[in-house]
């Protein structure tokens, strides 16, 4: 993605808009109603490619506004981000720790910015300096 | 590139070596450069001395510094580096290498050292500390700057046997021996806000008084639970002091070194006696379960006992403990595992195959290995890692001179010691013999 980091400027001159790449694939099971946005963005499709600023946090949301108990919901297939797995990986972190929303209400999952650092605890890579 | 060459390490990481010279790294070959002592110098002043600031500059600049090459090396292979573990402590992946930096909580450090001459406005988080050469112990790859006991046969023995390959060792005082100069780094390690790890090193650390006054000064200032300490044992003794000490720091790494379960260990480690070492692994593998203890054994793999590193590997699998490489060993040159003749490499890479294909290993790149749940997969990287090297390695130019070399070093030891390495290696009688032994 950054060839030729030759010395430390290269690095301070990294452009850091659109340096997260975010993929996310839903499956919508049966009939449902709802309001899925990504950092914003108001979802109506079930894959989804959305490219933010490395600094950017990282919401997603989707609010269930009616669906058929029992046979319908939203699975969230994968949510990566540069190609890496967040979902349904890390989906103990959501406001419910579930990748299948079929209850009415506001379900969330939030990463807080930079991105790396959050991945960095997350994966439980240890102690930053 | 950056991202072959660059460390974070010198922004938060510095080492204090056992006569009191501070070095820039736990990797670093040794400085050519000017000592500065702890006897004259605090820990921050050389944090920012003109040692440091020169080689964060070249580290910024893409160089690949002088001192470095043991990571250097390690990264030809793709083995866990220092380099690489340092790096992640800064939330540096190799694979994200320069989105990850531009992320990094340090990368304000790191800017403000690019516009400011090599200076860090930054403090220690991470050291090491040699607190002196104090040692039962006399292996044959340590010297007599490491070794008490070891520094005693190269004056009295090995010295005026070979005095080309065993120099008359340099007697010093260590640092800690100077109740004044461990007063005053105690009272400036308290003083470091950030403090977040220390890795103790000896001589053999459970011995030296200096390590138990250090901890416990570090308990009694209220400043242990945030620390992690970490130390590295031969293992041939239980100190029931440890116990305590364990529980009252905020995590405490243990590393054992052995270099093999079988009795070559003993001629290797001299005169540790594996039979009574192995005991002491499980007695402190025993402890993991009632308090926040990671236990390794350290191993640096040399031209006879990587032969057997299959059984050792085993060893860890069934005691579910990993093994920390800190380097290949270079020095002494004539015990470089590359100097291993054809047919035991050979039947080496075999059994690692072996075991590689009946566990079912498979590399996972795992960086932070200090974690009791991935130990398996750790285990798994470290095999493939040492299957890699041992079928990859490229034989050094001065192959045939280390190889005599090899002879005269382990004769000298053998006239001092009266033991022979064909009593535990007996497979490399042929290529020892050819060589001259």
């Amino acid at each position: 993605m950054h060839p030729n980091m030759n010395n430390f400027s290269d690095i301070t001159a990294i452009d850091t808009a659109g340096q997260l790449s975010i993929r996310l694939q839903l499956q919508f099971r049966g009939s449902t109603e709802s309001l899925i946005t990504l950092n914003g963005h108001v979802i109506r499709s079930d894959s989804v490619d959305l490219e933010i600023n490395l600094f950017d946090p990282i919401k997603l949301s989707i609010d269930l506004l009616s669906f058929n108990e029992g046979t319908s919901g939203i699975e969230i297939q994968t949510l990566t981000v540069n190609g890496l797995e967040v979902l349904p990986k890390y989906q103990h972190l959501a406001s419910k720790p579930t990748n299948y929303i079929d209850q009415l209400g506001i379900w969330t999952f939030k990463i807080p910015p930079p991105f790396y650092v959050w991945y960095h605890t997350t994966t439980g890579q240890g102690w930053i300096a | 590139m950056l991202d072959h060459s660059f460390c974070s390490s010198p922004w938060f990481h510095l080492r204090l070596t056992y006569n009191g010279d501070f070095e820039e790294c736990r990797w670093f070959k040794k400085s050519q450069t000017t000592p500065v002592n702890v006897r004259n110098a605090s820990l921050l002043e050389f944090y920012n001395s003109d040692r440091m600031r020169t080689l964060r500059t070249d580290l910024l600049s893409g160089a690949s510094p002088t001192g470095c090459e043991t990571c250097q090396y390690e990264d030809n292979f793709n083995k866990l580096s220092g380099r690489q573990r340092q790096l992640l402590k800064s939330g540096i992946r190799k694979d994200t290498f320069a989105l990850s930096l531009r992320s990094s909580p340090h990368y304000q450090h790191f800017l403000h050292t690019w516009q400011n001459d090599g200076h860090a406005d930054y403090a220690p988080v991470d050291l090491q500390i040699d607190l002196g050469n104090v040692c039962n112990s006399a292996c044959i790859m340590c010297g007599p700057t490491a070794s008490s006991r070891l520094h005693t046969e190269y004056r009295t023995k090995l010295h005026k046997i070979n005095p080309a390959l065993f120099a008359d060792p340099i007697t010093y005082q260590s640092w800690t021996e100077d109740p004044e100069t461990l007063e005053k780094f105690i009272v400036e390690l308290i003083s470091i806000p950030n403090l977040k790890y220390i890795h103790f090193l000896g001589g053999e650390t459970l011995f030296d008084p200096a390590f138990y006054s250090i901890c416990e000064r570090l308990i009694d200032a209220g400043v242990s639970q945030r620390i992690i300490v970490g130390t590295t044992t031969n293992g041939t003794i239980y100190d029931a002091r440890i116990e305590r000490l364990i529980s009252q720091f905020k995590e405490f790494h243990l590393g054992i070194s052995i270099e093999s379960v079988t009795e070559l260990n003993d001629y290797i480690r001299y005169p540790g006696k594996i039979a009574e070492i192995l005991p002491n692994i499980d007695r402190f593998l025993a402890l993991r379960d009632s308090a926040p203890l990671f236990v390794s054994l350290r191993i640096t793999p040399n031209v006879f006992t990587a032969s057997e590193i299959d059984l050792l590997f085993r060893y860890m699998l069934s005691r579910h403990v990993i093994a920390e490489s800190c380097n290949i060993l270079f020095d002494p040159p004539g015990l470089r595992i590359e100097l291993m003749p054809d047919n035991v490499r050979q039947h080496t890479i075999d059994k690692l195959k072996t075991l590689i294909d009946e566990f079912g290993m498979v590399k996972n790149n795992h960086v932070n290995i200090r974690k009791n749940e991935i130990i398996d997969g750790v285990i798994a990287d470290t095999v493939i890692d040492y299957y890699n090297f041992i079928k990859d390695y490229k034989l050094p130019d001065n192959t045939e001179e280390l190889r005599y070399q090899l002879v005269s070093f382990i004769k000298t030891f053998e006239l001092s010691r009266n033991n022979c390495i064909l009593d535990y290696a007996p497979e490399y009688e042929q290529f020892l013999r050819h060589y001259g032994y």
